[in-house]
């Protein structure tokens, strides 16, 4: 009897290497009696072996007894997925990130009280802070907090089955067992955990069975006193399309909030990520970073990666001026494309003009040399070809968009005051 | 579930694209350095936006990214959101079991509700199994749920910036020389006067250029480029 991995190397043999690499690679297959199961990762790469690549697997099994059967690997049952996977802490464990621990997180007065409700709930995780409820807006620190207290909870006990889930997978898992008529398995799975932390709970809105369930799990849970720990972006009564029986509930242990960071907290955590990173970021650029982005710590983040990059990129120690560099697109919102008729527009107003003597055939200087501006800009700011500028300006020839940009080159050397109205008109229509 | 002959047809990449010959104009140059240390000194996955405001080379840059990473054999994925948008967002259960992940034009999903929450989950699924994820789009453009959108905005952005009037001759010889194809100067000329200033733009219709070319089994003269440009 073959192996899958025999098969596997021979449709290496036989397909281009993308093909190969796309479509084959991902599937896993077993041969169990006269047949061979194949699983794909989704739908999308199983229906396309599947009305595509069949006859050559066909061909390289070789074998007219030997039944195909494709199925999607989701379809496995919470069993599969799960349970019986190898005992390490992290497939022990799913979903739980390692990185996300207490020592990472940076502490400031908008997160204090979060901080020092979960490291009370990781020490004494079945006290009287259950559910533990944190919320706040987004890229603010919940989640790193809910896994900080998860794996907190299995540094003292390693023998923890420790959850983490998104609400958005629970109700997908939830929708996989019914599907599959697994929903026993479903039920025990989650409420035999010995902390269950569900993160941005906000998404159960509206969706009333998968609500039914969780507020079910939830009940299992605390009545075993088994810890859990949920975030989301509002207070618990303030979410919209959540049961009320549940909304009380989620009230019953201790909601905490994580605000926006101040100033303080937004450059510390730029400072300790930059260290985490290998790199050392001087404090007046943490400052100068943190002064212009408010929002959360995932936009800070962002930013502090393209700063890095460039640094490293360009091998220089990171200062204020490679801050800007690296962040000009980022502090300009701007840079949005200009339209042709915003640019005619823009001119014929700053030479106080029609717009119509603009676009008309007269040759006064007064008229032509901003025509030629307001051509010579539109070359600049938007991708249109020289033919579709001279239509737009009034059916006129490409030839004559390019002596308009010419001529305006020419002058922009020769004649400082258009060379102010120029840079002028490009501030204004850029910004 | 969507026609599966159909999902096939609309996610074909373009075999002959990688980094080998992407043409970088100077503007990029440094961005492209920055991306190509990224791929090269992560080993454990990382997540990148290449925000691109014009038709500046993005969809092209993706799928030389997926090339170059399955001639490592490495598995990986292009999706290009401007066809996957009709399908059903389920297409992106799973796929972060490959290697590399690319989606073009994420700015499609904009108030697609269930596809917001699809590229949510997935990026979630990435960063946990530490899988290669490469967005594309334009940044400012994005209006999706505020989880997804921060999360974007974690990533490590690139911006792609619009080639420079005076490197579009050059730009467009190498593409020629990379279709293989012979144009004399004074119709690349012609072309680029012709047709928008933008690197896709000029890609596509050498491209059409070339498949004319071959199916006609003619050189390239003025006359066929004016019909695939007026065609365009």
């Amino acid at each position: 009897m073959k192996t899958w991995n025999q098969i596997s190397k021979k449709l290496e043999k036989k397909l281009s290497q993308d093909e190969f690499n796309t479509w084959i690679r991902p599937l896993q297959g077993e041969f169990k009696e006269n047949s061979l199961e194949i699983s794909a990762p989704n739908d999308f790469v199983l229906n396309y072996v599947s009305n595509n690549l069949k006859s050559h697997i066909y061909e390289v099994v070789a074998s007219k007894d030997t039944k195909i059967i494709f199925k999607d690997k989701n379809n496995s049952t919470f069993v599969d997925k799960y349970v019986e996977k190898p005992a390490s802490r992290r497939k022990n464990n799913p979903g739980l990130v390692e990185s996300f621990i207490f020592d990472t997180f940076v502490e400031g007065k908008s997160n204090h009280l979060a901080l020092a409700a979960s490291k009370q709930v990781a020490q004494n995780p079945t006290g009287d802070y259950n559910p533990l409820f944190i919320y706040g807006g987004v890229g603010l620190g919940k989640t790193h907090l809910m896994h900080a207290v998860g794996n907190e909870i299995l540094n003292q006990d390693p023998s923890k089955r420790v959850i983490y889930v998104h609400s958005e997978k629970f109700v997908a898992d939830m929708v996989k067992a019914l599907q599959l008529n697994a929903i026993n398995e479903f039920k025990n799975f989650y409420r035999t955990a010995d902390a269950l932390l569900i993160d941005d709970i906000q998404f159960f809105a509206g969706k009333e069975q998968s609500q039914e369930e969780f507020f079910h799990t939830f009940n299992a849970l605390l009545d075993r006193n088994n810890q859990m720990v949920l975030t989301c972006d509002k207070y618990p009564k303030e979410i919209d399309g959540l049961e009320e029986r549940l909304k009380s509930r989620l009230g019953w242990g201790l909601p905490v909030v994580i605000d926006p960071p101040e100033l303080e907290t937004r450059a510390a955590v730029l400072l300790a990520k930059a260290s985490s990173m290998g790199c050392h970021l001087p404090n007046e650029c943490a400052i100068y970073i943190a002064q212009r982005i408010r929002s959360n710590i995932r936009e800070l983040e962002g930013a502090l990666k393209r700063v890095v990059a460039n640094a490293k990129f360009t091998n220089q120690e990171i200062d204020i001026p490679l801050v800007k560099d690296a962040l000009k697109d980022l502090f300009v919102i701007s840079a949005k494309m200009v339209s042709i008729d915003n640019i005619q527009k823009t001119v014929a107003e700053y030479y106080n003009i029609k717009l119509s003597d603009l676009l008309s055939k007269r040759r006064s200087r007064s008229i032509t040399r901003p025509r030629q501006l307001a051509m010579s800009l539109t070359k600049r700011l938007t991708n249109h070809s020289l033919p579709e500028i001279g239509e737009a300006f009034n059916g006129r020839d490409h030839t004559t968009v390019i002596h308009a940009c010419n001529k305006i080159k020419e002058l922009r050397v020769e004649n400082s005051s258009l060379e102010e109205d120029y840079k002028n008109l490009i501030r204004s229509l850029t910004n | 579930m969507s026609n599966p002959r159909q999902l096939a047809l609309q996610i074909q990449i373009n075999e002959r694209a990688s980094l080998k010959n992407f043409f970088v104009s100077k503007n990029n140059n440094k961005t492209i350095q920055i991306l190509k240390n990224i791929l090269l000194n992560s080993n454990n996955g990382v997540q990148i936006f290449i925000d691109d405001l014009g038709s500046n080379g993005k969809s092209y840059l993706l799928q030389a990214i997926c090339n170059d990473f399955s001639e490592s054999n490495n598995s990986s994925i292009y999706i290009p959101m401007e066809e996957a948008i009709n399908l059903d967002p389920s297409i992106l259960e799973g796929v972060s079991e490959l290697n590399l992940i690319c989606i073009d034009d994420v700015d499609l999903i904009n108030n697609r509700r269930e596809w917001e929450i699809a590229l949510f989950n997935l990026i979630n699924e990435c960063y946990e199994k530490e899988c290669f994820l490469l967005l594309s789009g334009s940044i400012n453009k994005l209006e999706a749920i505020p989880d997804l959108v921060s999360r974007i905005k974690k990533m490590e952005t690139l911006r792609l910036e619009a080639i420079n009037d005076d490197e579009l001759l050059e730009a467009t010889q190498a593409i020629s020389k990379n279709l293989n194809i012979e144009i004399s100067d004074k119709n690349m000329n012609y072309l680029i006067n012709n047709s928008k200033r933008d690197i896709k733009t000029i890609f596509r219709t050498l491209s059409q250029l070339e498949r004319e070319s071959l199916e006609r089994k003619k050189s390239i003269g003025l006359n066929l480029i004016k019909e695939v440009i007026r065609s365009s």
